[in-house]
């Protein structure tokens, strides 16, 4: 598409909730001039800029780096300085918080329950022994970091959370993102923990509450792919079940 | 609660009834589910034939019977479609439950997608060539 050099006027229509008048979110619409090289987040700090200063969002690096900026764009969970306006025009665009979070104000989220759900996956290596550091690095080949480089680039941006309808039915599952750090740490060859996280991994919390619905990696902005950790989890955790995973896993990978 | 101040005053939405009905994706996926539901009774009819058959000739002659009713031919053929997609999802679902192998997702569901397709007339060819 080429580049539109001409101001035209976008409506953006945002969620509003503010905790000390409000009893419910209501919505608000801003007009808003946009050109060609402005994202949806740079629509909400033009309107916070010169329409209305109380309008609360989250952002810092405003290339999808940080992960702070994830919103509900026309119902899609997406980092909004990852999207852009010219997408949407004429047609208004729509602005919410994401999905399945309790509302702090306007598009501002509690995380508590995703940070208590990291915290609870043991996002650290566990190695099998502690080394001093004048032992040196942990040694590892390309081959080895391939099985979880992918699942490491999760910038805990909750686009998958907002996605999973698992997550917005069952408030108790672990979700996408933990799930995937867990794989990630489980498939690293220095980390020996899977028998420390493999009470939540196989409980109904943990990976079988996901039904392979898919959307979670279909939204991640990163490529993190969480429905595959979690579904390949699914298979350790029956062969777990079995007792055949200490019989396949390589020496020492578990303990 | 939230973890910083636990006196933090929210607000939480519900999820609405039709939550799988406004995103394509997750129609697509709702679609999947139900659809199994026909493979269950496609099984089922195929199991009452595979017992009429127990029952003697007359009991299987009569099965053929009832199978060649303008219902059950409607309902086989809504069963077919619904079947193939059912097979799609599955296959399009596949990559994410093997290991993390260097293959391109695309080569596992459509190269098994093919090797159904292959078997499926190869099934229908060979029917087809022992009866006439």
């Amino acid at each position: 598409m080429p580049f539109d050099p001409t101001t035209r006027t976008i409506e953006i229509e945002c969620l509003r909730f503010n905790p000390e008048t409000d009893t419910e979110p209501h919505l608000q619409t801003y007009k808003v001039p946009f050109h060609d090289d402005m994202s949806v987040l740079q629509g909400l700090q033009y309107i916070k800029d010169n329409l209305d200063g109380s309008l609360t969002f989250r952002w810092s690096c405003r290339m999808a780096i940080c992960g702070s900026c994830g919103m509900m764009v026309n119902g899609v969970p997406q980092l909004s300085c990852h999207t852009f306006l010219r997408d949407y025009f004429p047609a208004k665009v729509s602005v919410a918080p994401l999905d399945h979070f309790p509302i702090i104000r306007d598009m501002a989220i509690d995380q508590s329950d995703f940070l208590n759900k990291l915290e609870s996956v043991k996002p650290y290596i566990i190695p099998k022994h502690d080394k001093p550091i004048e032992d040196g690095a942990y040694r590892q080949t390309p081959k080895q970091m391939d099985q979880y480089y992918q699942y490491s680039q999760c910038i805990n941006c909750l686009l998958c959370y907002a996605a999973c309808p698992q997550y917005g039915l069952n408030p108790t599952f672990t979700g996408p993102a933990a799930l995937a750090l867990l794989h990630r740490y489980n498939a690293d060859s220095r980390d020996v923990g899977w028998t420390a996280r493999s009470e939540l991994t196989n409980s109904d919390d943990g990976v079988w509450h996901c039904t392979l619905v898919g959307y979670c990696s279909e939204v991640c902005p990163k490529e993190v792919d969480p429905a595959h950790a979690i579904n390949q989890n699914k298979v350790n955790s029956t062969m777990d079940y079995f007792g055949l995973l200490k019989l396949l896993m390589p020496k020492g990978a578990t303990e | 609660m939230s973890r910083f101040k636990p006196d933090l005053k929210t607000y939480t939405r519900p999820i609405p009834a039709g939550w799988w009905w406004q995103t394509p994706f997750l129609l697509r996926y709702m679609l999947r589910e139900w659809s199994s539901l026909f493979v269950v009774a496609y099984a089922l009819v195929l199991l009452s034939g595979v017992y009429s058959l127990s029952q003697g000739e007359a009991s299987y002659d009569a099965w053929r019977g009832v199978i060649a009713s303008p219902p059950l031919v409607v309902f086989h053929l809504i069963a077919l479609l619904v079947l193939v997609y059912h097979s799609y999802t599955w296959f399009k679902v596949m990559p994410k439950t093997t290991p993390h192998i260097p293959i391109d997702p695309k080569v596992i569901t459509y190269g098994g997608i093919a090797v159904v397709a292959f078997i499926s007339v190869a099934a229908v060819a060979i029917v087809y060539w022992v009866m006439s």
